[in-house]
């Protein structure tokens, strides 16, 4: 579940776990896109994206859009191997966090 | 061998194949880059699974055969006749490579490998700059489509795909990302650009909607064809356009145009690609002819307009009418199959079983269910058998390089022609038909055809022709190996036969009968026993290895015209349809392939052994006779008329028992010489019955009648099994 984490940091951090896929994009998009717009730097946090697909890239790409139509920053700054791996197949390497920078499938412990 | 070894071995010989009948067309066609190319992926895949399992030496001589294909697909290698010999012979060399994996996988060096060494050379021989007596690097020469000779043409060595995917996409399910998975097994993608220029405003995007569209560079893929089959399920719903190696610049411009983001946009995502030059992209964006030197990138190969691959369409939206679906395949242990079949066929057994008791129990109720399980057990029965089909056209296409190497031998010229490779019989049938076909062909090929002096003396075309035909008929799959040679000659025939003691001198034997001489063991007509056949072996043995497959052999042959051999099999070894008859206190089945009718025998129509039918002499089979039955017969016994090829016999039983599915079991040693049995099963009583082997009565039966005819004598007493 989406969660929002106010912390003193430049970025403000938008945690996303479960399924980025076509199947809660719906649910998703304004989520981003609010994000964004409300913030002047985002960071989002994909380590426990369990599920990605080419609707999940598309939101991805749209709300790095809207912030750069707005001026602002979206940073994409952990994101799990799925994530990773459609990004590169894509060759969208400009997406990705900087290497080594992948969570591996977090257990839930907080 | 473990079993990564063993899918790479079984792999390898799928790929060897292909590369030696696609040898084989180039070499018949000219080359054409889509044969290229195809050759070329053949020897690359052998040699990237060899680098993957680890198998130095197949790996080492395949690149080397890799390396020549690549020269030969940017032309500057010529075809010719020498090259595609060393290259088959490189193909022979990779498949004794293979028998040895297992050797070769635990390190060990055998002397094959050293073999290898000196055609490696030979095959570097025709490298362009090889040591004096390469050839020439050579265009091959090819019909060339003056109208864009002289286009130009991109620099763009690979294959470059386009595809935009429709909005709905996503909605019915389907992801971009899983068809663009799916290239790697058409090609190598070098290069992949994803485009979102599609995506509206954050407000009006849809987040169910698909936006993106993909730029690709593929490598090594066969045809646009394959290419285009990755899209195949959505291709009512993407523009999707395949553009060949050096395609004209003409289909970029083209490309450009039909794209929403302009040709501007896509063309410096093209040429940050690699697949536009700059220059060739000005050139494009101004819509100018540009001569052909005029800065883009042209091989030199590329002079030739015929080399190349048709421009390909882009591809319209809408389905085209294509299968759409790509087969997929499961690989099976042959023997699970066998399993399987060996079950079904027991399944038969009892499921005829228990209808037999249901029919004695007279319950309505048990009678119809068992009726229901036996129509159900008969479709699995169908369906199983039908996994075990395949197509003869592999084995005929085996024949292209037999015929080709067989015939440079002999310095004929012979073209071979395939029929009918769709057509489908059981896969034991195929593998053991191997060994036959190859002697007719061989036979065909060596005593047919004539060398090319005599034919045009003869007023024939120079060019032997070969023909492999397959069909199915009534039941039965026939294969035909016809050539247009000089024929056989039954004057020969019969005087040979003379000679060898086989016929007496008086015996007169029609032309027909003299023909079936040459599957007389230790016949042959050739005077010059050649390496190839002639030394009085082959006939007879494609004669009993036919038989054994409950099929028959005949030849037909017009002196001068050339030859026919028609080979008559059932379509499966193990289940057939029978009849069932009495005779005695037992039963027979019959094939019901080879039941014509059956009638009463009436003692007016009968003279000895053969029986009046409508006017005409049917020689007759007696099976109280042939099985020795010592009871008496009964008052009323019936015929069934058979026939086998073109030669009919009437059956003579004591009753009819009506139509049986049945599956055969095959005899033990003590009765492997049993005259006119083909095998037994066992009938749902738990009885046995024999089945009887029709086209042996059928020929032993013609051939008494003859003699009885010919003699004009009426032979009182049968002697069927003379």
């Amino acid at each position: 579940m989406p969660e929002h984490t106010e912390i003193d940091a430049p970025h403000h951090r938008l945690a996303l776990d479960g399924e980025l896929t076509v199947y809660r994009a719906a649910e998703l998009k304004p989520l981003l896109i609010d994000a964004v717009r409300a913030h002047r730097a985002v960071a989002a946090d994909l380590g426990a994206v369990t599920e990605f697909d080419s609707a999940g890239v598309q939101l991805l790409m749209l709300a790095g859009g809207e912030a750069q139509r707005l001026g602002h920053d979206f940073v994409i700054e952990r994101c799990s191997e799925p994530v990773r791996e459609l990004l590169a197949f894509f060759n969208l390497p400009a997406m990705l966090p900087p290497s080594g920078d992948t969570a591996a499938m977090e257990t839930t412990h907080e | 061998m473990n079993e990564t070894l063993t899918v790479f071995a079984q792999e390898a010989r799928e790929r060897l194949e292909e590369l030696e009948s696609l040898l084989l067309d180039l070499e018949q066609q000219g080359s054409d880059g889509e044969t290229l190319n195809a050759i070329f992926r053949a020897a690359h895949t052998i040699k990237g699974a060899s680098g993957v399992v680890e198998i130095g030496p197949i790996e080492q001589f395949t690149h080397v055969l890799e390396n020549l294909l690549d020269h030969l697909r940017e032309g500057d290698v010529a075809v010719s006749p020498e090259l595609v010999s060393a290259l088959l012979s490189g193909g022979d060399h990779i498949g004794r490579l293979l028998e040895h994996l297992s050797e070769l996988a635990e390190g060990q060096t055998p002397a094959v490998v050293a073999e290898g060494e000196v055609l490696a050379d030979r095959l570097r021989a025709f490298l362009p700059g090889a040591a004096a007596g390469a050839p020439a690097p050579t265009v091959a020469a090819g019909p060339a489509r003056s109208s864009d000779a002289d286009a130009p043409r991109a620099g763009n060595r690979h294959w470059h795909v386009s595809v935009r995917f429709g909005e709905s996409v996503l909605r019915q399910g389907m992801d971009p990302a899983a068809f663009l998975r799916y290239l790697p097994t058409v090609g190598s993608v070098v290069r992949m650009e994803t485009l979102a220029d599609a995506l509206p405003p954050a407000d009006e995007m849809d987040p169910e909607a698909c936006y993106l569209g993909f730029e690709i560079a593929l490598a090594e893929a066969a045809d646009a064809t394959s290419i285009e089959s990755v899209f195949d399920f959505v291709r009512d719903d993407c523009l999707l356009t395949v553009l060949p190696p050096h395609a004209p610049l003409a289909d970029y411009a083209a490309l450009l145009d039909a794209r929403p983001e302009g040709a501007a946009r896509l063309g410096a995502v093209l040429v940050d690609m690699g697949c536009l030059s700059a220059e060739a992209l000005a050139h494009v964006v101004a819509a100018e002819a540009v001569a052909a030197d005029d800065g883009v990138a042209l091989l030199p190969a590329l002079a030739d307009a015929a080399s190349l691959p048709a421009a390909a369409e882009p591809v319209r939206r809408g389905s085209d009418g294509r299968s759409g679906q790509e087969t997929r395949l499961i690989r099976v242990p042959a023997d699970k199959l066998d399993r399987l079949i060996d079950l079904i066929g027991e399944l038969v057994i009892g499921s005829a079983s228990a209808e037999l008791f249901a029919r004695r129990s007279r319950e309505t109720a048990l009678i119809e269910v068992n009726a229901n399980v036996s129509r159900l057990v008969e479709d699995v029965r169908d369906a199983a058998l039908q996994l075990r089909m395949v197509t003869i056209g592999e084995t005929f296409n085996r024949f292209q390089r037999v015929v080709r190497d067989t015939a440079r031998e002999l310095g004929k010229a012979i073209g071979l022609e395939v029929r009918g490779a769709e057509t489908e019989l059981d896969k034991s049938m195929v593998e053991r038909l191997g060994e036959p076909l190859l002697h007719l062909v061989r036979n065909a090929i060596d005593h047919g055809i004539e060398p090319q002096d005599e034919r045009l003396a003869a007023g024939k075309r120079a060019e032997g022709r070969l023909q492999l035909n397959a069909f199915h008929d009534s039941g039965s799959v026939v294969i035909e190996v016809v050539d247009d040679g000089r024929g056989l000659d039954p004057e020969r025939i019969r005087a040979r036969a003379v000679e060898r003691g086989l016929v007496g001198a008086e015996q007169g034997l029609t032309d027909a009968e003299a023909l079936q001489l040459i599957f007389e063991p230790g016949f042959s007509t050739v005077d010059a026993v050649t390496k190839l056949s002639g030394r009085g072996v082959g006939m007879d043995v494609v004669k009993r290895t036919i038989a054994a497959l409950r099929g028959t052999v005949d030849v037909r042959s017009t002196v001068g015209e050339g030859t026919t051999f028609v080979l008559r099999l059932p379509l499966t070894l193990a289940i057939i349809d029978g009849f069932l008859v009495a005779a005695g206190q037992h039963n027979y089945v019959i094939p019901l392939d080879n039941v014509a009718e059956c009638l009463e025998l009436t003692a007016d129509d009968v003279y000895g052994d053969v029986f009046r039918l409508r006017g005409e002499p049917l020689p007759l089979v007696r099976l109280r006779t042939l099985f020795d039955l010592a009871d008496a017969p009964p008052r009323r016994q019936n015929v069934v008329v058979v026939q086998a090829g073109n030669q009919r016999a009437g059956i003579v039983v004591d009753a009819l028992l009506g139509e049986f599915q049945t599956v055969i079991k095959p005899l033990g040693l003590l009765f492997r010489n049993l005259r006119g049995v083909a095998g037994s099963t066992i009938m749902g009583n738990g009885e046995v019955a024999l089945i009887v082997d029709v086209p042996n009565l059928v020929s032993v039966a013609a051939a008494t009648q003859q003699h009885a005819f010919s003699d004009n004598v009426r032979p009182a007493v049968p002697h069927v099994l003379s």
